[in-house]
């Protein structure tokens, strides 16, 4: 399973079940950290893959990462955001 | 005192999960009883009964001790933090204590010592709870590893033009005089995402205030910066504001890369500090095919929630790069000018410098730093970990570039960028702040616009923006660069 460390970026539907999507994420261990539009979600790309269903080394980012069908009621996108570098 | 360095100081490795360490068992006499200075001609007088070695052993287990090795005076263990705790009572600490190494060096290496109310003065020694009796002393062991090779606290010399920290860059931004009145940024926090943090002994040496750092992507060592970017940085900050306190947070992973600048800016608005500094971003297309997407309008949303929340928000306008960060509104966008010798300004053609159309908001940069040209803004010496990437890179030569005059593992190397204007903005930002607490980040930013020095030559990042500096405020240099002093008198006339 891959280690290196991923970040995503999860918002919120009009009809959103907040505690659902991170009671889903908890039980995978997935880590989450609030944001004004919805939720940072982190962690190594091998266990993200395996519960988003998704290779995330084959996505060039921008991009939207398919949304689990568990969340699809509660959640508009995932999105793999372009990567930032410093201004050296 | 050495070099100026003071012999001991914090220090920001976590402790370990196992402490070695040794526990004197008491014999008929013992080196730890008050007074004693010189040893018994006979190590008989420390030998410990075998039953006593052997029921301290069966405690020492029974509290979470490992037994390593035993001799007649003692036993050779290992136990985590707990443990220790346990057995006497006080707490186990990591300081940094500068002692002697291999070639004439001397290095700050990681000492452990346990503190509390009855333990004794002498660092790295420790004293048994009084139900453990026969416990006469507990040493732990000293030093745990070595940090690095000691770089210098001063910055080298280089044969290609460059500017030093502190003294240059607060000469050149007109801090100096404020300075002399005590204006330096005292206590205001100032926290910076970036790559890492390595306590530097040039931040030691110039004591400035510098809390633990913070890390967010798991696994990865918070007192390390592999690509020394953050550190060098940092250095901007103080040159302008030496009172003030930096909160560095680790958004790097072990190989340095930027993996969670998102994560990293969260955590900085969760210290709630007076101002946010970041020398990164992203880069896509320009001009824009369209408006920005859901993923910066997120970002963007983060950055407008802590300007709101009465943060300063610092963003490097990028070298060459487009990215939505500097163009949010309410952000303090910082662009780049260079000051040659003879002290003549011209927009840095390193540095980016746009007409945004995202948000209704006219330029990006609002205000610049220093900031060298092309090809690789070779400008500012300034501290970094031994060996890292950029103490590296900097020091090889290109096929347009020659090195920039610096061993490759000295702990020092010759850069810029916008990466350095935005903490050289922020350090300005909190030396007004200091000055006058109440000032609200719209009034910073107003201060230091209203007054910031025209720059009428250069352009922009050519290769992408090509945008002309020109008489008042234009696409390149935004206001200009800035100017402390006469931004702290515009404060004081303007702002209560």
């Amino acid at each position: 399973m891959s280690e290196e460390y991923v970040e995503l970026i999860l918002q919120w539907s009009a009809r959103t079940d907040k505690d659902r999507v991170r009671d889903w994420l908890r039980q995978r261990g997935i880590g989450f950290t609030e944001m004004q539009t919805g939720l940072l979600i982190f962690g190594n790309r091998g266990l993200l893959d395996q519960h988003l269903s998704v290779s995330l080394e084959d996505i060039r980012p921008p991009a939207q990462v398919p949304i689990p069908p568990p969340l699809q009621n509660d959640v508009t996108s995932i999105m793999l955001p372009s990567p930032r570098r410093p201004h050296v | 005192m050495r070099f100026g360095l003071p012999v001991e100081t914090v220090s920001d490795d976590p402790l370990p999960s196992e402490i070695l360490g040794y526990v004197s068992v008491r014999g008929p006499q013992s080196v730890f009883d008050p007074g004693v200075t010189t040893l018994n001609t006979s190590a008989g007088a420390y030998h410990a009964t075998s039953s006593d070695r052997s029921e301290v052993g069966r405690n020492l287990q029974s509290e979470g001790f490992t037994i390593l090795v035993e001799s007649p005076l003692g036993l050779s263990v290992s136990g985590p933090p707990d443990a220790y705790h346990s057995l006497t009572g006080g707490t186990v600490i990591a300081r940094e204590r500068l002692s002697r190494a291999e070639a004439g060096y001397h290095l700050y290496r990681t000492h452990l010592d346990i503190t509390g109310e009855h333990q004794p003065n002498a660092f790295g020694v420790g004293r048994a709870r009084p139900a453990h009796a026969k416990i006469d002393g507990i040493l732990l062991e000293q030093p745990r590893a070595l940090h690095s090779v000691f770089p210098s606290p001063s910055p080298p010399s280089s044969p290609k033009f460059h500017l030093r920290v502190p003294d240059d860059v607060a000469a050149t931004l007109n801090a100096v005089a404020a300075h002399r009145n005590g204006m330096i940024g005292h206590g205001i926090a100032v926290a910076m995402p970036d790559t890492g943090f390595y306590r530097h002994p040039f931040f030691i040496a110039q004591h400035y205030t510098v809390a633990t750092p913070i890390t967010v992507v798991p696994r990865t060592d918070r007192s390390k910066d592999p690509v020394g970017h953050g550190t060098g940085e940092a250095a901007n900050i103080f040159a302008l504001a030496p009172g003030c306190t930096l909160q560095p947070i680790r958004a790097s992973d072990n190989q340095g890369n930027l993996v969670a600048a998102i994560a990293g800016f969260l955590k900085a608005k969760e210290t709630n500090p007076r101002i946010i500094t970041c020398s990164w971003g992203g880069d896509e297309e320009y001009p824009p095919p369209g408006p920005p997407n859901q993923m910066d309008l997120a970002v963007a949303a983060e950055i407008q929630d802590a300007i709101q929340r009465g943060i300063l928000v610092i963003f490097s306008a990028g070298n060459g790069q487009f990215s939505v960060e500097p163009q949010v509104p309410g952000v303090l966008a910082a662009g780049g000018v260079f000051a040659d010798q003879s002290g003549s300004l011209r927009a840095s053609d390193y540095a980016s410098g746009y007409q945004s159309t995202w948000f209704d908001r006219p330029v990006v940069p609002t205000v610049c730093g220093l900031v060298g040209m092309q090809p690789r803004a070779q400008y500012l010496m300034l501290p970094v970990p031994p060996a890292c990437e950029i103490d590296q890179e900097e020091a090889g030569a290109t096929s347009d570039d020659p090195s920039d005059g610096t061993p490759s593992d000295d702990g020092w190397a010759l850069f810029s960028g916008t990466s350095a204007a935005a903490p050289q903005l922020a350090g300005a930002a909190a030396l007004l702040l200091g000055a006058k607490p109440a000032m609200t980040p719209v009034q910073v930013i107003e201060a230091l616009s209203r007054t910031a020095v025209d720059v009428v030559v250069g352009r922009s990042f050519p290769q992408r923006f090509n945008e002309p500096a020109g008489p008042g405020p234009d696409l390149a240099t935004g206001a200009g660069l800035i100017d402390v002093g006469a931004a702290l008198q515009y404060a004081t006339d303007h702002f209560p």
